[in-house]
């Protein structure tokens, strides 16, 4: 009987030490720690409306110090002449004067503007069938 | 390039391996803007007077700093222009709206020294430098073609 009694009793005891231990019985919950909102932009930047010039300039020195290669002329420029001349005065009528041939071959030379104005309205001076353009970035001070 | 202009005028100008295509460079305000506007007046009038005022101004360079309008209508007078007609296109904005589009043109392009001179997109000569130096760029880029 003592030891039903001291069993029973015991089995309190550690009923209430267990209770002690976790009152509630439930695990506590753990709250979340506080969410990592995602970052805003803050703000966009807006492009500038003035055109900067770029940081430096970097212009490449001509290469003249390359020497520049002899190339032997591929072609006599006077010798087509001539020669289209004397086709083209071929394929003309024996009828025609000397005087209308001159007038011919005249109307065929177009002669270019030496002095003009290109399409970004700024000055030039020599012929525009110039292939080599130098553009002179110059202030007058 | 007023220097070695006269030399490349006559010889590669000239024979048509050249042309010269002049760019003006706003660097020092007001005074700048003045005289290229009087250059792009010149042209409006006569083409080849453009490069007479061209030469004009540079020949007085040093009174350009502080020239005003009675200054340029002195060169124009000179160059045989007219008066009127200069100083009416002196006074229009649209001359001077046209004169500061160039000079923006040339700082997108980088170009913020002076003087500058692009050989036909192959590279720069930079500064004043003798007839000797263009005439061997002009020759070495005819190679490239």
């Amino acid at each position: 009987m003592k030891k039903t009694l001291f069993g029973v009793v015991t089995i309190f005891l550690l009923l209430g030490v267990v209770a002690c231990a976790s009152p509630t019985g439930v695990e506590p919950e753990v709250e979340p720690a506080a969410e990592i909102k995602e970052v805003e932009v803050v703000a966009e930047v807006e492009p500038v409306a003035t055109a900067l010039p770029p940081a430096t300039p970097t212009p490449v020195p001509v290469a003249t110090d390359i020497p520049a290669p002899r190339v032997e002329p591929t072609a006599e420029p006077a010798d087509n002449t001539e020669s289209t001349e004397n086709a083209e005065g071929a394929d003309e009528e024996p009828v025609e004067s000397d005087s209308d041939q001159a007038e011919g071959d005249t109307a065929e030379v177009v002669e270019e503007p030496f002095y003009g104005r290109n399409a970004e309205g700024v000055f030039t001076v020599g012929y525009d069938s110039a292939s080599v353009k130098i553009i002179d970035y110059s202030d007058f001070l | 390039m007023q220097g070695t202009e006269p030399e490349l005028l006559a010889n590669e100008i000239a024979n048509g391996d050249a042309q010269l295509i002049f760019w003006p460079v706003i660097n020092h305000g007001n005074p700048s803007v003045y005289a290229s506007v009087s250059m792009e007046c010149a042209g409006q009038q006569d083409l080849k007077a453009a490069w007479d005022m061209h030469g004009a101004l540079f020949n007085n360079l040093s009174a350009l700093y502080s020239a005003d309008l009675e200054f340029y209508i002195g060169l124009a007078n000179n160059i045989g222009l007219d008066q009127d007609q200069f100083v009416a296109c002196y006074g229009d904005q649209a001359t001077v709206d046209h004169i500061m589009t160039l000079d923006g043109i040339r700082r997108e392009r980088g170009i913020t020294g002076q003087p500058i001179f692009d050989i036909a997109g192959e590279g720069f000569i930079i500064g004043a430098q003798p007839y000797e130096v263009f005439a061997e760029a002009i020759a070495y880029v005819k190679t490239l073609e």
